[in-house]
C-alpha cells in the first residue's frame, strides 16, 4: 500500500489533455533572442586607449675620458664589501658600515676632453588600445633642439586580445635619437593619452568630488512623509 | 437478534434518547450541559460542544435469559464516534444529529461518547444465567453551530463551509529599520461522517479545499511592490479539519527584482587603476545571482544580467574623458548636463519568450512588445567590456545562476558616478516593481508551481483497536 497524500499536480491544477507535467515543464519556443542586442565599446578612436606609457631615455656622452697611468706602489686590493658572509662574520649581524668605498690606494689618474657632449635620446614605450592600432610615436625636437633618428629604430603593434571581434593591440617602441646642436632647455615627457593627461597639465589645489546622480527611486519634489502620529479614524 | 434498547418501558415514553441505534427506554433521565466554544480569536462561537448525560436501566428483554447479549451490542453501538444523536422531548428541542439526509451535523468528527459505564442491579439469574438487569451511565458530546450552516459546494449537505477564519498579525522592524509582516491565522472547518454515514470512513473534502480559495483573498492584499513573500506555511491538522497558515512578508530594498525572479543578488564595483595611484580609469565589475521560478525559462536569469549590464554601460555616456592638450584643471572640466538614466533597457530579451505561457499580467506584456526594437548603445558610450564568465549551478544547486562581467571605464573620478550607472535604474535590471510583482503574484499566495493539493481521497480513518474485528 503506498500513501500519497498529495494530488497529482495536473489533477490539482485542472489540467487535463496536456502532456506538459504541471509545474515542472517551462515553456519556452527555442527561438533565437538575442539578436539585435549589442553592447557597447569604445568605439569613438579618442576613448580607445586602453593603457599607454612612453617616455624620454636621455643618455649623455661627456666627451671626457680618464687616463689611466701604471701603478707606483701595490697596495692591497680595494673591495666594496664592509663584511663577509663566507666565512661569515661575528658582527656580521650588527655590522652598519654599508658599501667600502675606502680605497687602499694612493694615486691621481689623468681626464682629457677628447670630444664635444655627445646627447643621445631614447623614445621608448607601449600602449594597448581597442580596435585600433597604435600609432608610433616620434620625437622632431627634444632639448629645444632637433631630434634626428639614429641608426637604432624599433617598433612594433601585435594583436594581444580578442574582445569580440574588436582586435586588442599592443604596440612597443624603442627609437633612438641624436642631436647635432647642443639642447637648450628641459624637456616635458610626453603625455600619457591612456590616462588622458599630459606633463605639462595645469594643477589645481583640489580635487572634485565625484559628482552624484539621483537615486533611481527620487522624485523631483519633496515627498510627503507622516512619520508623526498616527491618525484615528472615528468609529 | 439481540434486543437493542435499555427495555420495556414501564412509564409513559415522553421523550427520546437514540444513539447509533441504540435506544434509551423511558427508564433512564438525562442533563445537558452546553459550551460555547470560541474560535481561535475569542470573538464568536464557532459552535456549541453539547454534552448529554444519561442514566438508564437496562432490562431482560424478551425471550433473553439475560442481558449479556443486549450489553454487548449496546456497548459497540454507544461506543462509536459519529452515529445518528437523536434527543427529544427533553426541552431542547428536537435535536437530530447526524441523521443521513438530515440537515443538522455534527462539526467536529463528533457525536462522540465519552462514558459508557455499567452498574449491575440486583441478584443475577438462576444458575448462570448471568445479570438480569444494570444501569448504564454515559456520555456523549456533540458539536453542532448554533446558526443552522450552509450547505457546502464540495460537502455533503449540511456541511457548513468553514466555522472559523481568522489572523494574527505582527510587524517587526529589523536594525536597518526594513520592515518585515507576518500574518498567522487558522481556517477550520466542519467534517463529520460524510452525510452521517457512520460506515462512511471516506473523506471528500479536507480543509486543505479551501486553501486557496481563502488564502489567495489574502495573498490579494499583498503589495509586491514594497514586499516580498518569504515563507509560508500551511499545516491541515491530523482530523483534516483545520489548516493552520501563516504568510511572513520582508520589505523589498530599493532595487527591486527582475520579472519571475524568485530570488537576486548581486554586486557592481567599481575600481580605479590598481597597479599605481591613480583616480582613473577604472575598471567596473558586475556580478548577480538569480532564481528564475522553476516553471520558467532559466534563460530570463540571462535577460535580466544583460539588460542591467548594458543599462549600466551605457551610463558610461555621462562620463567625461579629458583632453591631452587642455591645460585646464581636469577637475574643472565640467560633468555635461545629465541625460538622465535614459530609457530603461527593459528587456530586449524577453521579447524572445512572449510565446511562453501567459503568466505575465498584461503589464508584462506591454512592457515586452516597447523593447522589441532593436536597442543600439547610443552615441558617447565609452565603455567596453573586458571579460565575462558565469557560473551554472549544477545538481542541487541548479536553481542559481551566476553572471559576472567587467568593463573597462576610462572617465575622470569627477564624473564616475554618474558614468557607472550606480544606484540606477529605478526598477532593477528589467523591470521590477509591479512588472516584478505581476509576474510572482501567482506564487506568493496559498500555492506555488506545484499547488500540492492534499488529495481526500487518499484519507480513510482506519480503527486499530478502537473498532469492529
Amino acid at each position: 500500500m503506498v500513501f500519497r497524500f498529495f494530488q497529482d499536480e495536473n489533477k490539482a491544477q485542472g489540467i487535463t489533455g496536456s502532456q506538459v507535467q504541471a509545474g515542472i515543464s517551462n515553456a519556452d519556443d527555442g527561438r533565437i533572442i538575442e539578436k539585435g542586442i549589442t553592447l557597447p565599446w569604445l568605439f569613438n578612436p579618442r576613448y580607445s586607449w586602453m593603457a599607454y606609457q612612453c617616455w624620454i631615455e636621455c643618455h649623455l656622452d661627456s666627451g671626457m675620458v680618464l687616463h689611466k697611468p701604471l701603478p707606483q706602489s701595490n697596495p692591497e686590493p680595494d673591495t666594496l664589501a664592509s663584511g663577509f658572509v663566507s666565512p661569515l662574520d661575528n658582527d656580521f649581524e650588527s655590522n652598519v658600515a654599508g658599501v667600502n668605498l675606502k680605497s687602499t690606494g694612493n694615486y691621481t689618474d689623468v681626464v682629457q676632453r677628447m670630444a664635444n657632449s655627445d646627447y643621445r635620446f631614447v623614445l621608448k614605450g607601449y600602449g594597448m588600445r581597442a580596435g585600433y592600432q597604435i600609432p608610433i610615436p616620434g620625437l622632431k625636437s627634444v632639448g629645444g633642439v632637433d631630434a634626428v633618428p639614429d641608426e637604432r629604430q624599433f617598433g612594433q603593434n601585435t594583436i594581444v586580445g580578442n574582445c569580440s571581434g574588436i582586435p586588442i593591440w599592443y604596440a612597443e617602441w624603442d627609437l633612438w635619437y641624436f642631436v647635432n646642436l647642443p639642447p637648450t632647455k628641459a624637456q616635458v615627457p610626453p603625455p600619457n593619452v591612456a590616462l588622458h593627461i599630459a606633463g605639462d597639465q595645469q594643477l589645481s589645489p583640489t580635487i572634485q568630488a565625484p559628482y552624484s546622480q539621483p537615486d533611481g527611486n527620487a522624485v523631483a519634489a519633496i515627498p510627503q512623509t507622516n512619520l508623526g502620529p498616527a491618525v484615528v479614524p472615528k468609529p | 437478534m439481540a434486543d437493542t434498547t435499555t427495555g420495556f418501558a414501564v412509564l409513559p415514553d415522553i421523550g427520546l434518547l437514540e444513539y447509533n441505534g441504540a435506544t434509551f427506554s423511558s427508564l433512564f433521565k438525562t442533563s445537558v450541559s452546553g459550551v460555547q466554544v470560541p474560535d481561535a480569536a475569542g470573538r464568536t462561537v464557532k459552535y456549541v460542544e453539547w454534552t448529554i448525560y444519561a442514566e438508564g436501566t437496562v432490562t431482560l428483554g424478551s425471550f433473553q435469559p439475560n442481558i449479556s447479549g443486549q450489553l454487548a451490542v449496546l456497548r459497540r453501538l454507544l461506543e462509536q464516534f459519529g452515529g445518528t444523536l437523536t434527543y427529544k422531548g427533553k426541552g431542547l428541542g428536537n435535536v437530530v444529529v447526524n441523521q443521513p439526509g438530515g440537515t443538522l451535523y455534527d462539526v467536529a468528527w463528533g457525536p462522540k461518547p465519552k462514558l459508557l459505564e455499567f452498574i449491575p442491579l440486583g441478584a443475577g439469574g438462576p444458575g448462570s444465567a448471568g445479570q438480569l438487569s444494570a444501569m448504564v451511565k454515559w456520555t456523549v458530546t456533540t458539536c453542532i453551530p448554533e446558526v443552522p450552516p450552509q450547505n457546502s459546494v464540495n460537502a455533503g449537505p449540511g456541511l457548513g463551509n468553514v466555522l472559523q477564519f481568522n489572523e494574527e498579525t505582527g510587524v517587526s522592524y529589523d536594525d536597518e529599520d526594513y520592515s518585515t509582516i507576518t500574518i498567522r491565522g487558522t481556517l477550520e472547518i466542519p467534517l463529520t461522517r460524510y452525510q452521517g454515514n457512520i460506515a462512511n470512513r471516506n473523506l471528500v473534502q479536507t480543509a486543505d479545499n479551501y486553501r486557496s480559495r481563502y488564502l489567495e483573498l489574502v495573498a490579494d492584499g499583498f503589495d509586491l511592490t514594497r514586499f516580498r513573500v518569504t515563507r509560508r506555511n500551511f499545516n491541515v491538522s491530523r482530523d483534516k479539519r483545520t489548516l493552520e497558515w501563516d504568510f511572513v512578508l520582508e520589505e523589498l530594498p530599493p532595487m527591486g527584482l527582475p520579472p519571475l525572479a524568485t530570488h537576486a543578488r548581486g554586486t557592481m564595483s567599481a575600481r580605479s587603476e590598481a597597479n599605481s595611484p591613480a583616480l582613473m580609469p577604472y575598471t567596473i565589475s558586475l556580478k548577480a545571482s538569480y532564481t528564475i521560478r522553476k516553471d520558467e525559462g532559466r534563460r530570463y536569469a540571462w535577460a535580466a544580467f544583460v539588460s542591467l549590464w548594458k543599462f549600466r554601460m551605457e551610463q558610461s555616456r555621462n562620463g567625461v574623458v579629458p583632453q591631452e592638450n587642455k591645460k585646464a584643471p581636469q577637475d574643472q572640466q565640467p560633468v555635461p548636463n545629465l541625460p538622465g538614466a535614459g530609457e530603461v533597457i527593459a528587456n530586449p530579451l524577453a521579447a524572445g519568450f512572449k510565446a511562453t505561457r501567459a503568466i505575465q499580467t498584461a503589464l508584462l506584456t506591454s512592457q515586452i512588445k516597447a523593447v522589441q526594437k532593436n536597442t543600439p548603445p547610443p552615441d558617447g558610450v565609452i565603455a567596453i567590456p573586458m571579460s565575462f564568465g558565469f557560473d551554472e549551478g549544477l545538481y542541487l544547486d541548479s536553481k542559481v545562476m551566476t553572471f559576472e562581467a567587467t568593463w573597462f571605464l576610462p572617465v575622470t573620478f569627477t564624473s564616475i558616478l554618474v558614468a557607472s550607472g550606480v544606484w540606477l535604474p529605478k526598477e532593477g535590471a528589467i523591470g521590477g516593481g509591479k512588472l516584478w510583482a505581476s509576474s510572482v503574484r501567482d506564487i506568493s499566495g496559498a500555492k506555488s508551481w506545484l499547488r500540492n493539493a492534499l488529495d481526500p481521497s487518499q484519507e480513510v480513518i482506519v480503527d486499530f483497536a478502537g473498532g469492529q474485528p
